[in-house]
């Protein structure tokens, strides 16, 4: 089987189709992430998790007001795989105290009900703003080694254009979080889990922009007759078959993570999904885009 | 396949030290897989028989995080602010307001308490000296020793005390018995605590955090007590002016009112001390209280009065006060109250009223459980001021009384303790004394005779598990500073058995799904492709055997995600030997010519995606770690199965076979 044997694709003429989808996509995002914000998972925000297993039929909305009181305020209260509900408090109180609050009301408002706590997450306030700092620093860190790696082993335009890529990625990435949080029935909260998911991201795409790259280097040196914008786009089209292979099994995996991988694994494959198929994009439509533009730049500022 | 002979040793070489690595893991699966099928009783044969062996199979085999196996983890923060509160002396206004500003600090920044502290002292006072508040002998800190001097004291003091707080918690964690406990320092202050197949984690937060303080303390007059108690309810007695000022209080307070609060009908001092006289077998000569009445009558609480009027007084709403009572005891509060009594009687005003020196401490049992399951505590009026304190402790162990078989814990000590001890029973016979640990009350009996010898016992207690506890805190010593538990996580065993069959479905359905595609897409290239994907999921559990990491479930999603991504590799050279026959090359030179012109692209790709795993390794912590290490060790063995393996395969193939291979 063979997909786009000899593709010749118009894309580096056509680019500006990218730059409005990308700009639109990236305003969306933006916009989300201003207005409605990112929801801090417990890693990074500190508070009381409980996973209590055995409550099938326990309805989340009367647990939630029958806890308000005993709790000191209104907990969040979702479901948790088949049979379980998640209850997430802040984090002031004895561990213990609060671990019994919850088992003794749920003991008196549904008695049929044999609670068990299944999983706690604990994390205090100064142990999260811990947890923040190292995952910024992961973040920033990350961007910072791809930056020197391309610059080291290509040239500055090829890192602009890499690091551009994977910005782009992780904020649509970030900004379908934003959007989709509370809408798809399942967490979307920003946890350790996720940064590792966003740096997984970071590495694909960049995966995907190198092998795009390496080839442009290959071919400048090999047909130096033609000009750049076409060199680029004969590149893309040579990688595309590789480009589309390789996102279709990464695609694979990750979607069988996201229905079998369990709860626990939900949002991490979902940012993987979003964040392949925007990395293979970005790697053609922006990545590559952004060296032809600096090449563009960089003529005229020399002629 | 001629200058193949290094690229067939090292594959040997690779595969063999996998295998070595993963032997006992597979050893391990067969075993428990036996060990399931058979009976009961021929298993505990089996496992005495072979018990070395079945222990070094564990040992080397894969080790499966905590979110897999179940269990805890918990992150103890040692409290540097307490443990400069209890190196301090002459102790001032001035130091307590340093001491709240640094740990406050703290908090918000990322400062240590000690750092904060230090700096928050040269600011106020420019000229001052740290010697005014520490001083030691026997680290030759004097009233003369310069600030430098005494802070690198205070810092040895921090050190030391993070160092014996970690033996003391490994001590806890030994002599409570779990299987493989890790104990780990983390930073300066912090200790990290793994705790496999953990059952009851609040008995484990309670047996960490439990500073094991042991102190024997008086008690107030009860005559006093009486009519202090008398006022505070009479300050919280709601008034015209105040009314509003008590409402939030009665709004919280407010469900306790109208339930009945079980009462000992007349349970006078005599009485308790008559309860349970003589000599018990340890020779000593203290009266049980067997905790008041569990026999008395039932009395109408107060919440009836109440209800009938508007206000209620909430501290009446919440707590039993027992005025007939010739005992130390405040009142009598129902588990679901006790947060709140605690938060009206903290109160600074009513602190004020109670009588100089007395404290209000919690009983550490229920007294009474009413027929629906609630339980009452005791609230204990005791001098704030310990007679002795626990560190004469010698020995500690569990015992059972002789009559009603009820578990005690009873205690040997040296012999200060013993003249010390000998001395306030001698002084106080006919008192009530109370042994109180960690700020909690466990004994309250009255004193009948002096007792030399130094022993003594904790009684009232729920369980002989409660008992094995306090002698495990009592042996293993008291902490040097409080520690807190500022991170825990735990996972009980049916999510992770869930967890473990969630991800393996995963590895298998996504192995399925990509080799077929594989040999969909590249037919005979494909099949190729697959043994080297299979053969890399063998490695990277390899790796992890090897290297003794943890396997967690982010771990098993790196391993999936790797078998999506590893194929990348080949893909990668596989369309480009594609590109090398389009343009006329023989097989032979189209395959040498794929190889050699994707390598570099392959590298690039690779070498970025591993400094992912590097940075993501550094920065993250517990499962994040084992999704950073599949994912590294996931891009080792596919560039090697990649390049080397799949290499060999084709030239073995093309050159000694002479087959046609199809790239699809």
């Amino acid at each position: 089987m063979r997909l786009f044997e000899n593709a010749d694709y118009t894309l580096i003429p056509n680019r500006r189709i990218g730059y409005i989808i990308s700009g639109i996509l990236l305003t969306l995002s933006i916009a989300s992430l201003l207005v409605r914000g990112l929801s801090l998972g417990i890693d990074f925000r500190g508070g009381m998790e409980f996973v209590v297993g055995n409550t099938q039929d326990v309805s989340t909305v009367e647990l939630r007001s029958a806890l308000t009181e005993p709790l000191g305020g209104q907990p969040e209260v979702k479901r948790y795989g088949d049979t379980g509900v998640l209850i997430r408090a802040s984090a002031a109180g004895d561990i213990n105290e609060v671990q019994q609050r919850i088992l003794s009301t749920m003991k008196q408002e549904f008695p049929e009900a044999e609670p068990r706590i299944e999983k706690t997450n604990i994390v205090g306030p100064r142990f999260a703003e811990d947890l923040k700092q190292g995952a910024i620093y992961a973040v920033f860190g990350a961007l910072a080694v791809i930056f020197l790696y391309i610059l080291v082993r290509f040239e500055w335009r090829y890192s602009m254009g890499a690091v551009a890529a994977l910005i782009h990625d992780v904020t649509i990435t970030l900004g379908i979080f934003s959007l989709l949080a509370g809408v798809v029935p399942f967490s979307l909260q920003i946890d350790q889990s996720i940064i590792a998911a966003f740096l997984t991201i970071v590495g694909y795409s960049l995966n995907d922009t190198v092998v795009v790259f390496d080839r442009v280097r290959e071919y400048v040196n090999l047909l130096k007759t033609e000009n750049f914008p076409d060199v680029v786009n004969r590149s893309i089209n040579a990688t595309l078959s590789r480009t589309v292979v390789t996102s279709v099994t990464t695609l694979i995996v990750v979607t069988i993570l996201f229905f079998f991988g369990g709860e626990v694994l939900r949002g991490f494959s979902f940012a993987l999904i979003i964040g392949v198929v925007i990395g293979t994009y970005s790697s053609v439509f922006v990545a590559s885009p952004t060296i032809v533009e600096l090449d563009r730049r960089l003529d005229t500022a020399t002629t | 396949m001629q200058g193949n002979g290094f690229r067939i040793a090292l594959t040997v070489f690779f595969v063999g030290l996998c295998g070595y690595y993963l032997y006992p893991s597979v050893q391990n699966l067969y075993v428990s897989y036996q060990m399931g099928q058979m009976e009961e009783a021929e298993r505990v044969e089996y496992q005495e028989n072979n018990r070395q062996r079945l222990e070094r199979i564990r040992e080397n085999s894969l080790n499966l995080g905590l979110d897999l196996q179940g269990g805890m983890h918990v992150t103890l923060e040692v409290q540097v602010a307490s443990l400069l509160d209890q190196l301090a002396r002459n102790k001032d206004e001035s130091f307590n307001n340093i001491l709240r500003t640094a740990r406050q600090q703290a908090q918000e920044a990322d400062v240590t308490v000690l750092n904060a502290f230090l700096q928050e002292f040269e600011a106020q006072n420019p000229d001052g000296r740290l010697s005014r508040y520490f001083r030691s002998e026997s680290d030759n800190i004097t009233r003369r020793s310069d600030n430098s001097a005494v802070e690198e004291y205070l810092q040895a003091q921090v050190d030391d005390a993070v160092q014996r707080a970690m033996e003391i918690v490994r001590n806890r964690v030994d002599r409570y018995g779990v299987t493989e406990p890790s104990i780990q320092a983390k930073g300066d202050q912090r200790i990290a605590v793994e705790l496999p197949g953990v059952e009851d984690p609040s008995r484990v937060r309670n047996l960490l955090e439990s500073a094991s303080q042991l102190t024997f303390h008086l008690t107030g007059d009860p005559q006093q007590l009486q009519g202090a108690m008398q006022r505070i309810i009479e300050y919280y007695e709601p008034s015209a002016e105040d009314s509003a000022q008590i409402a939030a209080a009665d709004t919280a307070a407010g469900e306790a009112a109208g339930e009945e609060m079980p009462q000992p009908a007349d349970t006078s001092d005599a009485q308790m001390a008559e309860a349970d006289t003589g000599e018990t077998e340890d020779g000593t000569a203290i009266a049980t209280d067997e905790q008041g009445g569990e026999q008395g009558t039932s009395l109408t609480g107060p919440g009836e009065d109440a209800s009938q009027a508007g206000p209620q007084n909430p501290l009446l709403a919440a707590m039993q006060p027992l005025p007939r009572q010739q005992a130390p005891i405040a009142g009598r509060v129902f588990a679901s109250d006790t947060s709140t009594v605690r938060e009206l009687l903290s109160r600074p005003e009513v602190q004020d009223l109670l009588p100089s020196g007395v404290q209000l401490m919690w009983g550490a049992n229920p007294v009474v459980t009413t027929e629906d399951g609630r339980e009452a505590f005791n609230l204990f009026a005791v001098r704030a001021e310990p007679e002795m304190t626990g560190d004469v402790v010698t020995d500690a162990s569990v015992q059972f009384r002789q009559q009603t078989n009820a578990p005690m814990v009873s205690i040997t000590m040296n012999s200060t303790g013993a003249r010390q001890w000998a001395r306030i029973t001698g002084a106080n016979v006919g008192e009530p004394v109370t042994i109180v640990l960690d700020g909690i009350v466990y004994s309250y009996a009255n004193i009948q005779e002096r007792i030399p010898g130094g022993r003594t016992q904790i009684e009232g207690l729920e369980s002989r598990q409660e008992a094995s506890d306090i002698v495990t805190v009592l042996k293993s010593g008291a902490l040097p500073a409080p520690v807190n538990i500022v991170e825990e996580r735990t996972v009980g065993p049916t999510l992770g058995e869930e967890s473990v069959r969630a991800g393996f479905i995963s590895v298998v359905v996504g192995l399925l799904l990509v080799v077929l595609f594989m040999i969909m897409y590249y037919r005979t290239a494909g099949v190729v492709a697959d043994i080297a994907l299979l053969l890399n999921v063998i490695l990277i559990l390899g790796i992890l055997a090897g290297f003794n990491a943890t396997l967690t479930l982010p771990g098993i999603a790196g391993i999936v995600l790797t078998i999506g991504m590893a194929v990348d590799a080949n893909v990668l050279i596989y369309d480009r030997v594609r590109e090398e026959q389009a343009t006329g090359k023989t097989l032979r030179a189209a395959i040498d010519a794929g190889y050699e012109q994707s390598l570099s692209a392959i590298l690039d790709a690779n070498i970025t995606t591993f400094f992912m795993g590097v940075i993501l390794y550094s920065f993250g912590v517990g499962p994040v770690q084992g999704f950073a290490v599949t994912l590294m060790a996931g891009i080792l063995s596919s560039l090697f199965t990649a390049i080397i393996v799949t290499r060999l395969i084709f030239d073995y193939m093309v050159e000694e076979r002479s087959m046609e291979v199809s790239y699809g």
